[in-house]
């Protein structure tokens, strides 16, 4: 039977709130109560006490959801999974088990430890899996190794059906494969309840990762050297990072606020083949930045986003570049927790360079200062991405439908007080408004980077309820195509009584009754 | 079987097509003329009935307000908007005006949103108490409690209670679709028809809570909706959206039960 954390329990205060200290946005928002499941059977007992109560069920693994979708929740409950974190269950055979309780960090140690594989999955150590894997999962290696969703087999997932009744089924590609893509990278909390993510096979990690990486002086910096250092970097991803002997570079260019002093790039890399043999490839990409004079005191800069926090741990490399080596697991699983703070994010697909005009508006807005407000902790975060991820074979089988990208950004902020939230958030909505209201983007989608020739949308895993304002931001995060008119169907189908809902997920198709 | 003047309402379907009225005759120096409200497409119209003769005398903008019903004091007029998304999220909302005393001019003093999965939210009644609002919920097949102050505005929800549910009509009784809502003259009950799962439902309310205590089924399909309680609040009235025939039900407030 599940734990029911009411409000008078000690633990009900902590385990309202979520890792985005906005939320919950008052406390009229905030959940009645928290039913924590260790497994599937306290899922389904939980949710249809839930369900026959008339409230509403959220969902949380980890906790790192970007927006209010889980923890505003006025008079229901949460269904906490993050005891929910089996490694191995009868039944599952050979298979490779990970439940949706179980964070990014734990995930990676017991995986290579029990079996030496790995998921392509994200960088911080705390975030919960079921979220995460849901809405795509993708990292360090995902170049290398395609999403986490493309290794997915078999989903077990508790939903509500007709009768209103919970129950635990597992969907792959012969079993409900409509219910399984559309668990394949849709995102969380639109269906039901995922407890476990099933892989037939998982791919080797590298035995070592080279670390490395370069930074730039706010105070020196021209308008002129950004735009080179932003095109430079772009070039890279839409030529020769498309080139398989790339796919094992991963980048991110976390373009900080000025207000930080610094910005910089941070990368890791291996050889397709899981080695650290031949540098070339990592050389001759940091060597396109030498005529961006990057700052040769400050390799790499530390910051929410940089790659291997703890760098420059490791063994140094020998060469013109400050590069370490260091064992794949101490890279993975070091010093990336993350800690609650107040925080908005915004995210784009980016299927072509960067243009002039682009990387002008991202600096006047990097260099804008607001009075009384520290934008330190703001920044746009430029992601390497493609390679394994862009094999569009998988475009039926999988919910994303982002396959032709090679970079992808990542808008955050991260601040302490609440006093500080007008003017944080207003930075971000008018650095995008701004950036994506220009001649890539046609009139009708101005502001948002709507799918086309030079963008290719947004991500689910990084949603943004500022979106909902435009009617069409259903493509702007499942396509334009036949993808989200299926999850609809899917919604229809195995949750026909939208008992999973929050403010951006897939919704029922409107019937006049 | 006598209908409160203010509980009474036409719903009639259609793009343009009026859904929805209430009337209110001045009283005191003012008692000649009457003046009506009226749900439009777009707008809630106010009408001025003298000598015989009916003419607009007000036209506020006003999205599907399927459904409109009058604080008995007089004082304020609420309406809920019957639509499927309100600020970009996936509900409807409702809204309160204040009633000019004289000429029974609106003013418009709050609009608030239903809660998420609150789409085409069909109807709603002002508690006795004139504390609450209740909302029948038709789209996404719940209910919402919302407070109201003293001065006529409208607060955020305070309860949300989804119905899971199904009958035999296709698609029109897939899930659950609340359509109307009533409450009885003690305030300590309220009636809901659920025109998808063919029930009537009895919450008992303490303190502005709604907790389900008694349901009816309905002749499948029949799909009940209009609802109407007797002043003395022991027979209800049902009309259905999939059938011609009305019900008659007793209600007894001792036991909750109706039968």
């Amino acid at each position: 039977m599940a734990a029911l954390i009411s409000k008078q329990d000690p633990r009900y205060n902590t385990l309202t709130k979520s890792r985005n200290l906005r939320f919950p946005s008052s406390p009229n928002d905030v959940v009645d109560s928290i039913e924590l499941c260790e497994n599937s059977d306290e899922v389904v007992a939980a949710l249809q006490q839930v369900v026959d109560a008339g409230r509403r069920p959220t969902i949380r693994s980890g906790g790192h959801c970007y927006e209010d979708f889980v923890v505003n929740n006025p008079g229901g409950s949460i269904l906490d999974l993050s005891v929910l974190t089996s490694s191995h269950l009868p039944g599952d055979g050979n298979r490779y088990r990970i439940s949706a309780g179980k964070v990014l960090g734990d995930v990676y140690l017991d995986l290579f430890k029990r079996y030496g594989v790995t998921i392509p999955a994200g960088t911080c150590y705390s975030v919960g899996a079921g979220g995460h894997i849901s809405g795509g999962g993708y990292g360090l290696l995902s170049r290398l190794h395609g999403l986490t969703v493309d290794w997915v087999s078999a989903v077990d997932i508790v939903a509500i059906g007709a009768d209103g009744k919970a129950v635990a089924r597992r969907v792959d590609k012969k079993q409900d494969p409509d219910l399984f893509r559309a668990c394949r990278g849709a995102g969380g909390g639109n269906f039901g309840v995922i407890t476990g993510y099933l892989f037939d096979s998982l791919p080797k990690p590298p035995q070592e990762v080279i670390s490395g990486g370069i930074s730039f002086d706010w105070r020196t910096m021209t308008e002129q050297r950004f735009i080179d250092v932003l095109l430079t970097y772009g070039e890279y991803w839409t030529t020769r990072g498309k080139d398989k002997d790339t796919w094992g570079l991963f980048s991110v260019l976390n373009l900080q606020h000025s207000d930080a002093g610094r910005f910089g790039l941070s990368l890791q890399f291996c050889n397709p083949d899981g080695t650290c043999r031949d540098l070339k490839v990592v050389n001759e990409f940091l060597d396109r930045f030498e005529s961006c004079n990057p700052s040769p005191e400050h390799s790499v800069i530390r910051g929410d986003r940089t790659i291997a926090q703890q760098w420059p741990a490791g063994t140094p490399c020998s060469g013109q570049h400050a590069l370490t080596r260091r064992l794949w697991l101490d890279a993975t699983v070091e010093g990336s927790g993350g800690s609650s703070s107040r925080a908005k994010y915004k995210s784009t697909y980016m299927k072509a360079n960067f243009t002039a005009n682009e990387a002008k508006c991202i600096y006047k807005h990097l260099k804008r200062t607001i009075p009384g407000i520290d934008l330190r902790g703001s920044m746009v975060a430029v992601d390497s991405y493609g390679g394994g991820v862009n094999r569009t074979e998988l475009l039926p089988e999988t919910s994303i439908c982002q396959r032709s990208s090679v970079m992808k950004l990542q808008f955050m902020s991260f601040w302490k007080n609440s006093q500080d939230d007008q003017g944080r958030l207003g930075w971000m909505r008018d650095l995008y408004q701004d950036l994506y209201t220009s001649d890539v983007v046609p009139p009708p989608y101005a502001g948002t980077p709507y799918p086309g020739e030079h963008y290719e949308g947004c991500y689910i895993n990084y949603p943004d309820k500022d979106m909902l304002a435009y009617p069409f931001w259903p493509q702007l995060y499942y396509g334009e195509g036949e993808l989200y008119p299926f999850l609809q169907d899917v919604k229809q189908r195995y949750d026909p009584h939208n008992v999973f809902h929050h403010a951006m997920s897939v919704r029922p198709k409107q019937r006049q009754v | 079987m006598r209908f409160p003047y203010l509980s009474r309402r036409a719903f009639l379907r259609g793009a343009t097509a009026i859904c929805a009225s209430a009337s209110l005759p001045m009283t005191g120096k003012e008692l000649s003329p009457s003046v009506e409200y009226v749900g439009t497409a777009d707008s809630i119209d106010v009408y001025r009935r003298e000598a015989g003769h009916k003419r607009k005398v007000q036209s506020l903008a006003s999205q599907h307000p399927s459904s409109i019903t009058l604080d008995v004091t007089r004082k304020y007029l609420f309406a809920v908007n019957e639509i499927a998304e309100f600020q970009g999220l996936p509900t409807g909302s409702v809204e309160s005006y204040e009633i000019e005393p004289i000429s029974g001019h609106l003013g418009l003093i709050s609009r608030v949103p239903l809660s998420l999965s609150a789409t085409m939210p069909r109807q709603l009644a002002f508690s006795p108490d004139r504390r609450f609002l209740v909302v029948a919920v038709h789209g996404g097949g719940l209910y919402n409690v919302l407070p109201v102050s003293a001065n006529g505005e409208i607060g955020g929800v305070t309860q949300i209670l989804k119905e899971i549910g199904y009958s035999i009509n296709g698609h029109r009784q897939s899930s659950a679709h609340p359509h109307s809502v009533a409450f009885h003259p003690s305030g300590k009950f309220l009636f809901g028809t659920d025109e998808g799962a063919d029930r009537i439902n009895v919450f008992r309310i303490d303190d502005g809570y709604m907790t389900c205590v008694h349901r009816v089924c309905t002749v499948p399909g029949s799909g009940p909706a209009g609802l109407a309680i007797d002043s003395s609040g022991s027979r209800l009235c049902v009309e259905h959206a999939f059938s011609t025939a009305k019900a008659q039900y007793l209600f007894d407030p001792g036991s909750g039960l109706l039968t």
